[in-house]
C-alpha cells in the first residue's frame, strides 16, 4: 500500500535534492544561472498541459491526477478554487433558505418538480463545465451545487410530506447520491463531501437510536461504529489497487482508520465500563445487526478482492491491509463478547489487550502504514488516559494535562528521531516529528499562562494517582530509548545534528522537570520560564531551518509563534473586554504582518545566494505578511465597533492590561529586529545580496505604512475617536491600489492578485452587510454565489489567455 | 473524457432523480389510498434551525396503558383504533399485529415512555408555529394504510382546516 502514495512523495523529494545539488553546481561555476534555472524547470511538476487549451487529462484518463489536483500548486488556481467553492456553498446556501422560506405557495406537484429538475439540471452543467468545456474548477464547484441541491430536494420532499427531519434514511440517500459522482468525476472535494455527509448521517442515526433506546445504548454504538470503519478502511485500501481510484483511497482509509480508533479508544476508559451491566439487548433493532453484518461481509469482500487482485504479484501487499481490517473486525467482535458477559472490573484487561497489541503490531509489523495506525493508536490510548486521569487534578488540571502534552510530543519527537534511522518508516517522520513538536509547542504555550500558576488553595501533590506517574514513566523511558538509538546509530554515521535534536529532547525533559518543580513548590512565577521556552524554541526550530535549508520547518515555527501569540492576544482582551475584540486585535496582527513581511524581505537578500527554493520561501513570506496586514486594517474597518459603546469604551481598561502590552510590544519588537538586520546587511554589503535603492524604497514604505496604521489604530482606540474606521477603509483602498502598482513595477503577479482578491473578498462582504437589509437573504445569497462562479469563470479564462500568450513569446527562444 | 465517465455520470444523476420521484410517489400514494381518520392531539413547538418552523405533535392515544408499561424502549405496539365522535380513539393495545379486520396503526415506544406513530412532525410557514400553539384545540388528519403506517395529511386548528396563507 505504500506504493500508492510513493511516487508523488519520491518526486517531491527528487527535485528538492536536485535543487540542493544544482545550486552547488552554480556555486562551483559549473554551469551558468540561466542553465541552472532551465535544469529545475526541467523537472517541475508539469502544468501546462493542463493550461494549453488540450483536453483536460483528469477525466476518464486513469493514469492523471484527480480533477482538483492539477494546477493546485499555482496561486490564481488556488484563488479561482476558494472563489468557486464560496460561489457554489453561496449558492447552494441561498437556495436552501429560499425554497425553505418562500414555499408555502407552490403547489405540491410544482415544488417536486422544481426540486428534480433543479438538481437535474445543476449536474448536467457542471458536467458540460467540467467535461465539455474543460473547466475543471468551476465544474467541480458547480458539482458541488449540484449536491447540496440534491440534499435540498430530498430534506424538502420530506418537508412536503412531514417526514421527520432528523430521520437518518435521508442523509444515508444524501450520502449514497453524491459519493459516486464523486468517484465518477474523480474529485477529491465530492469525495469529502460524501464522507461528510456518511458522518453526518451516522451522528443522525445514533441520535435516532439514542432517542429511542435510552442513552447507555451509547456503548453499544462503539462496536458497530468500528465495524463500518473497519469496512470504509478495507474499501480504502482496496481503492489503492486501481488506477482510476488511488488518488481517492486516502479519503476513505484515513477517516475509517481516524473513526476506529476513536470508537476503539473510548473504550479503554475505566468509567465507561461501569455501564456495561445495565445495557438491555433486546431493545436491539434488526437494523443494527444487519447493518454490523452488511459492515463485516464489506470488509471481508473488499480483503478478498485485495487478495485475488494480487495474487500475481511477488509483494505481501494485501498481508498488512488484511491485518489492520481484521483487528478492527476482531476488537468489535471482542466488546460484543465483553457486553454480554458484563464484568466492569475486567476494563484493565481490555487496555492491556489494546496496549499489548498496539506494541505487538509496532514490533511485527512490515508495513509503514501499520506502524503509523500502531503507533496512532497507541498515542491515543495515552492521551485518553491522561485527559482521565487530569480529571483528578483539581486546580493544577491544566497544568498536569500540559505536562501530559510535553510528555508525549517529547517521546513523538524522540521517536521520530528513531524512525529517521529505520528506512521501513522513513517517509513518517516529518509528521512524527511535527505533531510531537506541536504537543510540545501546545503544552508551553498553555504553561506560560499566568492564572494557571495562581491557585487559591496550594494544589495537593497526592491528588495524582500511581496511574499518572506511571504513564508519565514509561513514556519518558521510551523517549530515552528512543533518543540514545538515534544517537548511537546516526553518531556511527557523522550525522553531527543528531546532538541537536537529541538535546531538544533534552531540553523538554528539563521543561517537564521544571514544572512540576514548580508545582511542587508552589512557585507562582514559573510560568515566565514557559514564556520565555516558546519563543526560545520557535528561534531554534528557524535556526535549524536554515541550517538545514528545510523550508517547512520554518514555516512550522512562525506558525506555532503566530498561532500562540493570537491565542494569547483573545484570551487576554477576553478577560477584560468581550465587545470591540477585533479592534484590539488589529494592531498586534499588524506587528506580525510586519514581522512575517520583513523576515521575508530578509530572506531575499539571504536567497540571492542560495537555493531557488529558498527564494520561493521568501515570496511566501511578503504574500503572508500583506495578506495579514490587509486583514488586520480590514477588520478594523467597521464602523459600529468604533462607536462609544463599542471597542473605544473598553480602553481604559485594556490600557492597564500589562500582557496586551507586552505581546504588542515582543511583536512589534521583533518586527524592528528584523528590519534593522535588513539595515545592517544592507550597509555592510556582506556575501548576502544587498537590495536596489528602488527595491528598498518599496520595502521601507510597507513596513512604514503598517507601522503608521498600527499607531493611528491604537490612537483611535485610546482616545476614543469615533472615525477612525473612515481613513483605515482609505487605508485598505491605498493599500489595494499600491500593491497593484507595486505588482506591475516589479512584475510580480502574485501582487496582483492578492490585492484583486482583497478586494474582491472586502467588496463582498460589505456588499453582504448592506445587503442583508435590503434584499431577502437567500436572494443575496444566490446572487453572490453566482457572481463569484462567474468570476471564478472569468479568472480562469483570462489566466489561460495569459498563459498562451506568455508561451507564444517564450517558444522562438 | 472517455465516453463511459460521461454515461456513468448521467446514470448517478438518472438515480438521483428516479430517487426523488420514487420517495415523493411513495409518500403521496400512502397519502391518497389510505383511509382517512382524524386523531385528538396536544402539540408542543420546538424550532428546527434547517427547516423553519415545524410543530412535534403528541397523540392522545400515544399514552401507554397500565399493562404494556414494563415493556422496553423501541418495542413496537399495535393500538386499534375505533370512531368515538369526531376523532378516533384507541379501543385496546397489543404488542402482536391484531389479527381482526379493525383499523389499527403502529407505533414505537420512545424514550419518554410514550407511542411515536411516525406522524410527529408538521411542518408550517415560516413564523406561523404560534397558531398552532395558541390553539385551545388541534386535530390531526392522517391516511392510514392496512399495514398500521400513518401519513399526515392536514391539522385542524379549533376545528378548521391550517392554512395560514388563505388559500
Amino acid at each position: 500500500m505504500a506504493t500508492g502514495s510513493a511516487s508523488g512523495n519520491g518526486d517531491s523529494e527528487f527535485r528538492r535534492r536536485l535543487s540542493i545539488e544544482v545550486s552547488g553546481w552554480e556555486r562551483e561555476g559549473l554551469i551558468s544561472v540561466e542553465q541552472a534555472g532551465a535544469i529545475l524547470r526541467r523537472y517541475e511538476p508539469s502544468t501546462a498541459g493542463a493550461l494549453s487549451g488540450e483536453t483536460y487529462p483528469g477525466v476518464g484518463n486513469p493514469t492523471a491526477p484527480p480533477v482538483d489536483a492539477v494546477e493546485r500548486n499555482t496561486l490564481v488556481g488556488r484563488a479561482v478554487s476558494i472563489i468557486g467553492v464560496m460561489g457554489a456553498l453561496l449558492v447552494g446556501l441561498g437556495i436552501i433558505i429560499y425554497v425553505a422560506a418562500n414555499w408555502d405557495v407552490i403547489p405540491v406537484w410544482a415544488r417536486v418538480t422544481i426540486l428534480v429538475a433543479l438538481t437535474a439540471a445543476i449536474n448536467t452543467a457542471g458536467w458540460f463545465l467540467l467535461a465539455r468545456l474543460d473547466y475543471p474548477r468551476v465544474g467541480v464547484a458547480m458539482l458541488v451545487v449540484g449536491a447540496l441541491a440534491y440534499g435540498a430536494s430530498i430534506h424538502l420532499i420530506a418537508q412536503i410530506y412531514h417526514v421527520p427531519v432528523n430521520h437518518p434514511n435521508l442523509t444515508t440517500a444524501w450520502f449514497l447520491g453524491v459519493l459516486p459522482v464523486g468517484y465518477v468525476v474523480r474529485s477529491r472535494l465530492l469525495v469529502g463531501v460524501s464522507l461528510a455527509l456518511l458522518v453526518l448521517s451516522m451522528g443522525f442515526r445514533t441520535q435516532w437510536w439514542l432517542e429511542f433506546y435510552g442513552v447507555e445504548t451509547f456503548l453499544l454504538l462503539a462496536p458497530l461504529t468500528l465495524a463500518i470503519s473497519a469496512a470504509v478502511v478495507a474499501l480504502g485500501l482496496l481503492q489503492l489497487r486501481f488506477a482510476w481510484t488511488r488518488p481517492l483511497a486516502a479519503y476513505c482509509y484515513y477517516p475509517g482508520l481516524a473513526i476506529g480508533l476513536t470508537a476503539f479508544g473510548a473504550m479503554t476508559v475505566a468509567g465507561i465500563w461501569v455501564d456495561v451491566g445495565q445495557l438491555t439487548w433486546a431493545v436491539l433493532s434488526a437494523e443494527y445487526w444487519i447493518t454490523a453484518g452488511v459492515s463485516f461481509a464489506t470488509a471481508a469482500a473488499a480483503t478478498g478482492v485485495l487478495w485475488w487482485n494480487s495474487r500475481d504479484r511477488q509483494d505481501d501487499g494485501p498481508v498488512a491491509p488484511t491485518a489492520i481490517v481484521a483487528t478492527m473486525s476482531i476488537a468489535a467482535a471482542c466488546m460484543w463478547l465483553w457486553f454480554a458477559w458484563p464484568e466492569p472490573g475486567l476494563w484493565w484487561l481490555f487496555n492491556l489487550v489494546a496496549f499489548g497489541g498496539a506494541a505487538a503490531v509496532a514490533f511485527a509489523a512490515r508495513s509503514p502504514m501499520l506502524l503509523a495506525g500502531a503507533s496512532a493508536l497507541f498515542l491515543m490510548l495515552v492521551a485518553i488516559r491522561f485527559v482521565s486521569l487530569v480529571d483528578l487534578g483539581g486546580v493544577a488540571a491544566p497544568i498536569l494535562l500540559s505536562a501530559a502534552a510535553l510528555t508525549v510530543g517529547a517521546c513523538l519527537f524522540a521517536g521520530s528521531l528513531a524512525m529517521s534511522c529505520v528506512p521501513l518508516v522513513a517517509s513518517y517522520v516529518r509528521i512524527a516529528a511535527a505533531v510531537g513538536l506541536a504537543l510540545a509547542a501546545s503544552a508551553l504555550h498553555v504553561l506560560g499562562y499566568g492564572t494557571f500558576w495562581r491557585w487559591e488553595a496550594p494544589p495537593l501533590w497526592s491528588w495524582m494517582p500511581a496511574e499518572y506517574w506511571m504513564v508519565v514513566v514509561i513514556t519518558w523511558i521510551l523517549a530515552a530509548l528512543a533518543t540514545s538509538f538515534a544517537l548511537w546509530k546516526r553518531g556511527r554515521s557523522g550525522d553531527a545534528d543528531a546532538v541537536w535534536q537529541a538535546g531538544a529532547v533534552v531540553a523538554m525533559a528539563a521543561l517537564t522537570l521544571a514544572m512540576w518543580l514548580g508545582l511542587r513548590y508552589q512557585v507562582s512565577a514559573a510560568w515566565a520560564v514557559f514564556n520565555l521556552a516558546l519563543p526560545a524554541g520557535v528561534a531554534a526550530l528557524i535556526w535549524y531551518a536554515y541550517r538545514r535549508r528545510q523550508r517547512s520547518v520554518a514555516y512550522f515555527a512562525c506558525l506555532v509563534f503566530a498561532f500562540s501569540v493570537v491565542v494569547r492576544c483573545f484570551a487576554a482582551i477576553d478577560i477584560l473586554a468581550r465587545d470591540g475584540l477585533l479592534l484590539w486585535l488589529g494592531p498586534v496582527g499588524l506587528g506580525i504582518a510586519a514581522l512575517v513581511f520583513l523576515t521575508g524581505r530578509l530572506q531575499v537578500r539571504w536567497a540571492g545566494t542560495a537555493t531557488a527554493e529558498l527564494r520561493t520561501n521568501s515570496r511566501v513570506w511578503d504574500l503572508a505578511g500583506l495578506s495579514a496586514a490587509i486583514a488586520s486594517v480590514y477588520a478594523m474597518s467597521y464602523s459600529e465597533p468604533w462607536a462609544p459603546a463599542g471597542g473605544a469604551a473598553t480602553s481604559s481598561a485594556l490600557a492597564f492590561l500589562q500582557e496586551y502590552w507586552f505581546l504588542a510590544g515582543t511583536v512589534w519588537g521583533a518586527a524592528i529586529v528584523a528590519g534593522i538586520l535588513i539595515w545592517v546587511v544592507d550597509r555592510r554589503q556582506s556575501s548576502l545580496v544587498p537590495a536596489s535603492p528602488a527595491q528598498l524604497h518599496w520595502e521601507t514604505s510597507a513596513a512604514a505604512a503598517m507601522g503608521a496604521i498600527c499607531v493611528f489604530a491604537w490612537l483611535g482606540l485610546l482616545l476614543g475617536w469615533e472615525w477612525t474606521w473612515l481613513p483605515l477603509n482609505a487605508a485598505l483602498l491605498g493599500t489595494v491600489l499600491a500593491l497593484v502598482a507595486a505588482g506591475y513595477r516589479w512584475n510580480r503577479g502574485d501582487l496582483i492578485n492578492l490585492a484583486v482578491i482583497a478586494f474582491a473578498i472586502t467588496l463582498f462582504t460589505r456588499y453582504f452587510e448592506f445587503g442583508f437589509g435590503l434584499l431577502g437573504q437567500s436572494l443575496a445569497f444566490i446572487v453572490a454565489g453566482a457572481i463569484m462562479l462567474g468570476m471564478g469563470f472569468g479568472l480562469e479564462f483570462l489566466r489561460r489567455r495569459m498563459l498562451r500568450g506568455m508561451r507564444v513569446i517564450e517558444e522562438p527562444v | 473524457m472517455t465516453r463511459l465517465a460521461s454515461i456513468l455520470f448521467f446514470a448517478v444523476v438518472a438515480a438521483q432523480v428516479v430517487g426523488l420521484v420514487a420517495f415523493a410517489g411513495v409518500r403521496q400514494a400512502a397519502l391518497t389510498e389510505g383511509r382517512e381518520i382524524t386523531l385528538q392531539t396536544a402539540p408542543v413547538d420546538p424550532r428546527s434551525l434547517f427547516q423553519g418552523d415545524y410543530a412535534i405533535l403528541d397523540y392522545e392515544i400515544a399514552e401507554i396503558p397500565p399493562h404494556l408499561a414494563g415493556q422496553p424502549t423501541g418495542a413496537q405496539v399495535y393500538v386499534t383504533l375505533a370512531e368515538c365522535g369526531a376523532v378516533w380513539c384507541a379501543r385496546a393495545y397489543t404488542r402482536s399485529q391484531p389479527e381482526s379486520a379493525a383499523l389499527y396503526i403502529r407505533g414505537v415506544i420512545n424514550a419518554d415512555g410514550r407511542l411515536d406513530f411516525g406522524i410527529g412532525t408538521f411542518f408550517v410557514p415560516e413564523g406561523t408555529g404560534h397558531i398552532i400553539e395558541r390553539a385551545q384545540d388541534v386535530k390531526v388528519v392522517v391516511s392510514l394504510d392496512d399495514r398500521g403506517q400513518a401519513v399526515i395529511k392536514s391539522v385542524l386548528v379549533d376545528g378548521v382546516p391550517f392554512n395560514p396563507d388563505g388559500n
